[in-house]
């Protein structure tokens, strides 16, 4: 079972991390945009356990969002 | 014949390709509704004339036993079915329990189910099924009134929007509604204003809302897309700013999908940053197809000559309609492998490539469009 705190990415690690991925840093006022936090925990995800060759992929019209098993 | 081995190098594709985890089944081929838009009914295809209104007992158990081979063969933890149509709710509720205890009783993994519906079908006695099994429902929803009225309107052109309002809020009547309520999706018609649509559904407390181009291609361009203007990147680009600024609350998975590229992510999403799509479609005969959305190409597209009676899925691995959607870069033309936008973009939406000379082997008709869009986004979030 996750708690709130696992599913809530630190906005200064998640940066790091993408920073030390060779990605572009994101602006420092957004780091707590509850967007950013969900691209970011995509991210993280992808990282995770999506890796190209794992995801299972969403069909264009198929609407489903993105918290829970999907 | 579009889809030729000699425009797509398996060999080159080979580290790409995965077995299936994703399968799109018809369930039934008519829709009550009858929108402007719609990819089956309003396209060159109109194969789905031919079809079984809803999917039978027999292709049903056909299906679920190529599943089961396919997951056994290649040892999948889990899969992914969506129920679709047509509207999947004409094969009545009942059809639809019989359907996932077939399914569920012959398959060797768990399953995540889901079922994309117009909505206007729906009652407590779906609601119920839903729950039961743990299906996420997409519906479609276009915004106001007057944004709905203008495309979604039923075959004697009646709106659908009291209808699908009803359904929004027989879904989301439960604490727990985000558990069955995947969202909505909005076709884009850049006549409405981006914060018109999101108000309405903030409104609605719709939690996710996913955007889709108008499904179009080099023969059959975009409504209202001009050569000298990126409409479409415009308004795209200003939803995005909308969105930012008084609509964060909700999940636009096209634009976070995009984020989540630009920070070094991967995508899942078959439209956008696509490396290798594990989506498989069937229709109502059991007809095997790469993805339905290519019956705007036409029935050339559609059609592989594959039907789960009489070929596994495995079989439909080695057709370059589906492979190319597994190669990585190698199917994409050479404008979009030398394209600064490739990691993002990869070529947008296989059917958005279409041209009648080049088949697939081009950059999206949305190019200008997206490489406005992805500028923008960089240009917002990101330091330069």
């Amino acid at each position: 079972m996750k708690t709130d705190s696992q599913d809530t990415i630190q906005p200064e690690i998640a940066i790091a991390s993408a920073a030390s991925a060779s990605t572009p840093s994101l602006h420092a006022r957004l780091a707590d945009h509850p967007i950013l936090q969900r691209a970011l925990r995509r991210v993280k995800e992808s990282q995770e356990q999506d890796t190209h060759m794992a995801h299972h992929t969403r069909h264009t019209s198929h609407s489903t969002h993105s918290k829970g098993v999907w | 014949m579009i889809w030729l081995p000699v425009d797509y190098d398996a060999a080159a594709a080979a580290p790409f390709r995965r077995p299936f985890h994703t399968f799109l089944i018809k369930v039934a081929s008519l829709c009550n509704l009858n929108c402007s838009y719609c990819y089956v009914y309003q396209t060159p295809d109109k194969s789905w004339k031919n079809k079984p209104k809803v999917l039978s007992t027999e292709t049903a158990t056909r299906i679920a036993d190529r599943i089961h081979e396919h997951v056994i063969r290649h040892g999948l933890k889990d899969v992914t079915i969506v129920f679709h149509g047509g509207e999947p709710l004409l094969a009545g509720v009942e059809t639809l329990r019989a359907l996932a205890a077939l399914l569920t009783a012959r398959v060797p993994c768990p399953i995540r189910w889901g079922l994309q519906t117009n909505g206007t079908l729906l009652d407590n006695t779906a609601v119920q099924f839903f729950r039961d099994y743990g299906f996420r429902i997409g519906l479609s929803l276009d915004g106001t009134r007057a944004h709905n009225d203008r495309h979604r309107v039923d075959h004697n052109g009646k709106s659908s929007y009291d209808d699908t309002l009803r359904a929004i809020k027989l879904l989301t009547s439960s604490a727990d509604y985000e558990r069955v309520f995947g969202g909505v999706l909005v076709v884009i018609d850049v006549e409405h204003r981006p914060e018109d649509i999101l108000q309405t559904l903030s409104d609605l407390h719709i939690r996710s809302a996913n955007l889709l181009l108008p499904d179009a291609h080099y023969e059959a361009p975009p409504p209202l897309a001009s050569d000298d203007t990126p409409v479409y990147g415009r308004w795209l680009c200003d939803c995005f700013d909308v969105w930012m600024r008084a609509f964060g609350h909700i999940e636009i998975p096209y634009f976070e999908q995009i984020i989540a590229l630009m920070l070094g992510g991967t995508s899942t999403a078959e439209e956008i940053g696509a490396r290798s799509v594990d989506l498989i479609v069937v229709e109502t005969d059991g007809g095997i197809e790469a993805v339905d959305t290519l019956k705007v190409v036409g029935r050339q597209a559609t059609a592989l000559g594959m039907n789960v009676m009489s070929h596994t899925f495995d079989d439909a691995l080695d057709h370059p309609a589906i492979y190319s959607r597994m190669s990585g870069d190698t199917s994409l033309c050479s404008v979009c492998r030398r394209c600064a936008e490739l990691e993002h973009c990869r070529g947008g939406y296989v059917p958005h490539r279409y041209s009648h000379a080049n088949g697939f082997v081009n950059p999206s008709v949305y190019c200008g469009d997206l490489r406005l869009l992805f500028s923008h986004i960089k240009r917002s979030l990101f330091t330069s």
